[in-house]
Parts: structure tokens; sequence; C-alpha cells
């Protein structure tokens, strides 16, 4: 027996404990079983003939800063948003929600190749649902080859 | 100089290297094996960043690889700072080495190329790994594997070079501090009480009621920010990983190439007028100016033993807190598990659970910190002799001792348990003190009977050969003890607390007192019975 074993065993019991308190002891995380109506990503510059939200990223996500993050809004307010998830069309982008803030962040890694990232956010239990696309080159952007 | 640099450094090298004869084959063994650890890190490496990526949902791209890069070699650098400042202005072999008809300087630079090809052993256990199994899951091109042999030999370089020129102003302080214990002691606990208001700043920043789930989420959300964050902050290892990666490669290069030079040239530049002067007053017999010492007497002898046992703490204040260092964590773990504990919407039994589970991990922290009683009469080692010839009852040290002990832990813990008090309003206030009372006792009892194990069983000779308490056998069993007690508690407690709420405290601080007063008759008989047997 060492001290820092000691200190280990602190450190495994209060985890124990915390989850020992918040499983078996609590009154219910979500007091609220309100289901979501609506889903709403707010921040967009135009709507594609989709239907689909499109935003213009470019000047926001560079090599300098690789993160993006999506506001948005559920209705009613208090809502049980314990089942909303948040996820995106590639692997190059990982989508991570915080619904305590009510953003969705995006990290990007390398941006060399990447034209446009998908996000999805979804409500599991009522299927309510927006998405957004975010696009590094604008599709009305045509590439003119150099012939010379 | 070349030359006379190689002869210094093989000749650090052969004494800290195990080396084979020419031709045996044994080596070819040994680079084997060596092999074999270092592809079975890689696929354990492997595992971990799918862990990360798959289970922890943290982007495992070439940003975290860069992140990774600078928190382990930040890492590095903090240990090589010390590890060379006792290398390069503590070691015993610097007596021998500047004997040698040598410049200091080329002393200095030996020492760094010998710490050198130790760093650049260490990573190849840590780097490779890493960037093997980063490579192998998201299947980079052999140009990527390329540069890792570039990047083993760059990497260590750097560390050491900043390392070594932290080292110099390190060891001046160092001197300083070791010249002025008291100001070690007040920057400690000026340290302790900053890391305390930046903890209460984070934790009281925690939205209640606390949802685990989503809790969770934000915190890896955090980790993830923070990381990014460190990969852009455009330090040197970011170059480094941009030229891994084979962003700018050549531009990337010539700026590493260019960062190395300046280091090393500095170092040489620095290393030049300063380490010898540096260097020979690091020692313990170097002459300083004389003070005078005021003699103070006590008329009883017990307090002459207590008065020896503040001037120890007052000279050695690193040993004190070394003693006491998992004392010190009780304030964060009070608060940051309490924190929590509240934040959650709990029941009623929740309730009971929080008492039960503040008095288990309390009683673990509070009586793992009893280790300088285990080792009381131990660590006297070869001064015992002295005490035990002296014509007075002697055993009252062990009562000085003791009274030290349980002061120090009483002011350690009440400290504790106000601040907790203070930051923590929604935590019912009788039941804060009532385990202030109950933890102390407990701890009281544990410190006598931690004492009574080295009392039975005294390691002098041991301490005086070895100056150190490592194995010690005595700290051993009084942390097994306090463990048990801890946990004997802990049990009673969930019983009481449950089934017999209103009784609870009454019944557990009632227990505790009986345990310390057989403890304490115990510890007399004992004293009495064999104080006088011991011997070295």
């Amino acid at each position: 027996m060492t001290k820092k074993m000691s200190m280990l065993l602190a450190l495994v019991i209060s985890a124990l404990s915390i989850m020992v308190i918040a499983v078996w002891t609590t009154t219910g995380e979500s007091n609220n079983p309100i289901p979501i109506a609506l889903v709403e990503i707010e921040d967009y510059d135009e709507i594609n003939e989709d239907g689909d939200k499109i935003k213009d990223i470019r000047d926001i996500v560079n090599a300098e800063n690789l993160t993006y993050i999506i506001k948005y809004r559920i209705e009613p307010d208090l809502a049980d948003d314990n089942q909303l998830t948040a996820f995106s069309d590639t692997d190059r982008a990982t989508v991570m929600i915080d619904v305590l803030s009510q953003e969705v962040y995006v990290f990007f890694g390398l941006l060399d190749g990447l034209n446009s990232v998908t996000v999805t956010i979804k409500d599991e239990k009522t299927n309510r649902s927006d998405l957004i696309i975010l696009m590094f080159k604008m599709p009305d952007e045509v590439i003119v080859p150099d012939l010379d | 100089m070349i030359e006379r640099i190689k002869i210094l450094t093989l000749l650090q090298l052969s004494n800290k290297t195990k080396r084979y004869s020419k031709g045996s084959k044994r080596i070819y063994a040994f680079i084997a094996t060596r092999v074999l650890i270092v592809a079975l890190l890689s696929i354990v490496m492997s595992l971990v960043l799918y862990f990360i990526k798959n289970i922890l949902y943290i982007p495992t791209n070439e940003y975290f690889v860069i992140a990774l890069l600078i928190l382990t070699q930040g890492l590095n650098i903090v240990v090589a700072i010390t590890g060379l400042s006792s290398e390069l202005f503590h070691s015993k072999d610097n007596q021998i080495l500047f004997s040698y008809p040598v410049k200091s300087d080329e002393v200095y630079l030996s020492k760094m190329i010998v710490y050198y090809i130790h760093e650049v052993i260490r990573n190849i256990y840590l780097i490779i790994p890493i960037l093997v199994a980063f490579g192998y899951n998201n299947k980079l091109s052999f140009l990527y594997y390329l540069n890792i042999i570039p990047v083993i030999f760059i990497l260590p370089l750097l560390s050491v070079g900043i390392a070594s020129l932290i080292s110099i102003p390190v060891s001046f302080a160092r001197n300083f501090l070791k010249q002025h214990p008291i100001i070690t002691f007040l920057l400690v606990i000026a340290f302790v009480l900053g890391l305390f208001y930046l903890t209460y700043s984070v934790v009281s920043g925690i939205q209640t009621p606390i949802r685990i789930v989503q809790l969770y989420n934000r915190f890896i959300i955090s980790l993830t920010m923070t990381l990014y964050k460190i990969a852009s902050v455009g330090t040197i290892y970011t170059v480094i990983g941009k030229f891994l990666f084979n962003i700018q490669y050549f531009v990337n290069l010539l700026i590493i190439v260019a960062t190395l030079v300046v280091v090393l040239g500095l170092n040489y530049l620095v290393a030049k007028p300063i380490y010898f002067k540096s260097m020979s007053s690091s020692y313990e017999n170097t002459v300083r100016k004389k003070q005078v010492k005021k003699i103070v007497e006590t008329n009883s002898l017990f307090f002459t033993f207590f008065n020896k046992e503040f001037t120890i703490a007052r000279r050695t204040p690193n040993e004190l807190i070394n003693n006491y260092a998992l004392l010190l964590t009780l304030p964060f773990f009070m608060y940051v598990l309490n924190y929590i504990y509240m934040g959650i919407n709990r029941s009623t039994l929740g309730n009971q659970f929080v008492l039960i589970f503040n008095i288990m991990i309390t009683l673990i922290i509070v009586t793992a910190s009893n280790t300088a009683s285990a080792s009381a009469i131990t660590t006297e080692g070869y001064e015992f002799i002295l005490i035990k010839t002296a014509p007075y009852n002697s055993s009252k040290m062990a009562w000085a001792k003791i009274t030290f002990n349980v002061i120090f832990t009483f002011i350690v813990i009440g400290l504790s348990f106000f601040l907790f008090s203070r930051v923590l309003p929604v935590f019912p206030r009788k039941d804060i003190w009532l385990l202030f009372g109950f933890v102390n006792i407990v701890n009281f009892g544990h410190i006598i009977s931690s004492f009574q194990i080295d009392l039975l069983n005294p390691k002098l000779s041991d301490y005086a050969t070895q100056g150190s308490l490592t194995h010690n056998d005595n700290i051993s069993k009084s942390l097994s003890n306090g463990l048990g007690l801890s946990l004997f508690f802990g049990v009673l407690a969930l019983v009481l607390f449950v089934f017999m709420r209103d009784i609870a405290w009454v019944i557990l601080i009632a227990l505790a007192g009986v345990i310390l007063m057989y403890r304490l008759i115990m510890f007399q008989s004992y004293l009495n019975a064999y104080f006088v047997d011991i011997e070295y």
C-alpha cells in the first residue's frame, strides 16, 4: 500500500459515488417530459432549391480557426432535449452537441479538398430535425480553367 | 574541444549505460526486444486512439496529434528541467569532471549530450508509438512515416536545449529557496490557495441542477476546444507538426533548423560565463555568511522535543509538505465532490449517501496523511543513539511528535472544513461540523496507532544507511490500517444513516471516541514497555 494507491482509491470512490448518487438516488434528470415540437437552425445565408439551409463559412473557418459553432433553438423552450443528437455526412468533421447552451460544435481537420459539410440536428424521440450545409465553395461559383 | 567533449560524454555514458563486449550476440537480442516493445506499444496506442475517437468522440485528426506533441513535449521540458538542474548543478560527478583539464562549458555541453541521448531513447518509446498508430488509423502515406525519423531526433534536441537554458535560472531560484525555507513555505501555501480559487471558479461555473450526461458532453467539447487552441498557438511544435504532415514542407523545415541553431547557440553562449559560478555555489558546503543563532530554552522536556519538531518543520518545509501533500488535496476533494452532489436532484436516500461518501472519502485522505507518524522514530536514524544515551526520560519525544502531528493535521482539516462551509453554504452546517469532529477523533486514533507501528518495529539502521523511506513496511501498514478504518466506518455509516438516521452521528462519534481511548491506553502501555528496548 502506498500514498499513490490511497489517492487513486479516493479518486475511484469519488467517481463511483457520483455515479451512485446520479443513477440510484436522483428524483429524475428531467422533470419535464414535454416533447420537442420544433428544432430550428436560425443562422444561415440562403435556402437552396431542395429547401436546405446553406451557410458560407469560408471567412470563418480556416487554418487558424478550425471550429464552427451552429446555434439552434427548440420549441417549447423547456422541452425534453435529452435525446437531441447532431451528426455530419463526413468523417472529416466531428460534430458535438451542447444542449445546455443550445449549440452544435463542428471540429474540422485539414481543409484541403473539403467543399461542404452537412450537419443535421435530430431529436431521436420525436424524429424532428433540421439541417444546414456548411459551404467552403458556394454552388454558384464556377471555376474557369486557365487555358494558357 | 570536440575531442574533449567526446571523451567527457563517453565517460558519463559508460557510467550510466549497460555495455556489451565486442561481437556479443546479446546486443541483437537487446535490439529485437526493444523493437518488439515499440511495435506492441504502437498497437496499444492504435487501440487508445480508436477509443478516443469512437467512444469519447474526440476528433483524432492532425491537430489532435499536434496538440499531443505540444503536451508531451511540454511535460518533457518540465521533467528535463528538474533532471538537468540536478545533473548540471548538483551531480556528484561534477567534482570529478571539473578536476580534468577541461573548460566548464565543455562539461556543460557533454552533460547536455548525455541527457539528449537518454531523451531520444525515451522518445522512441513514446513518440514513435503515437505517430505510427495515428498514421495507421488514418491510412497516411509513406512520406509521413519517413518524416517521423527526423522528428524523433529533433524533439529531444529542442526539449533538452530549452530545458537546459531554463535550468540555469531555476537552479539559482532553488538555491535561493533552499536558503529561505519560509519563502518556500509561503509560496506553497499561496500556490495551494491559488489552485483552490481556480477550482472554485471552474466548478462554480457548472449550471445546476447538474445533468451528468450533458455535463460530460460539455467537458468533452471543452477538452476538444482546448486541444485545438493548444495546436493553433503557433509554437515551434505546431511547425514540427505541420512538417510531419507535409504542410509547407521546406518552409517549416527551415524554421525548425533556425530554431535549433538559436537554442543551441544560446546554450553555448549562456553556459560559457555562468555555468561554473552557478554550479560551484549549488553545494551544501558552499561557504556562506554565518548567521547568529539564538538559543531557545524551555522548562520542560516535552516542550524541548516539541520545539525541536517545529524547528525541523521550519528548516525542512519541503519534507513537511511532502508528508502532508495528500491532506492538502482534502479541500479540493470536498468542494468539487459536494458541489456535484448538491447539484444533482437527490432523493432523501441521496442525502444519506452524500454523508456516507463524505465520511469514507475524507477518512481515506486524512488517514493516508499520517505517514510521518508511522516513520517518526525511524527518521531519527543514527541520531536516535544520542537521544537514548541522554540522562532523561526520552520517551517524551513520542508524545511531542504525536502532539505536533495532531496539531498540524487538525489545522489543515479545520481549514478544509472552514473553506467547505464558506463556499458551499447549501450543505447542512450541522453535518459539516459533526463530520469535522468525527474525522478529527478518528484521525487522532490513527496517528497514535501509526506511531505504535513504528515504535514496535523501527527501521533505524535501514534509514541511516539508505537515507530514504522507500519500501518502508511501517508506512504501508499505517496506510492499510487507515484504509481499513475508512471502509469500516463507511460501511457502518451506510447502515446507520439508512436505518437509524437520528442516532447515526451519536453512534459514529461515540465509537470513534471508544477506539481513540483504547488506542491511547494501549500506546502508553507499549511506550512504557518497549521504548527503552529500541536499539539501533
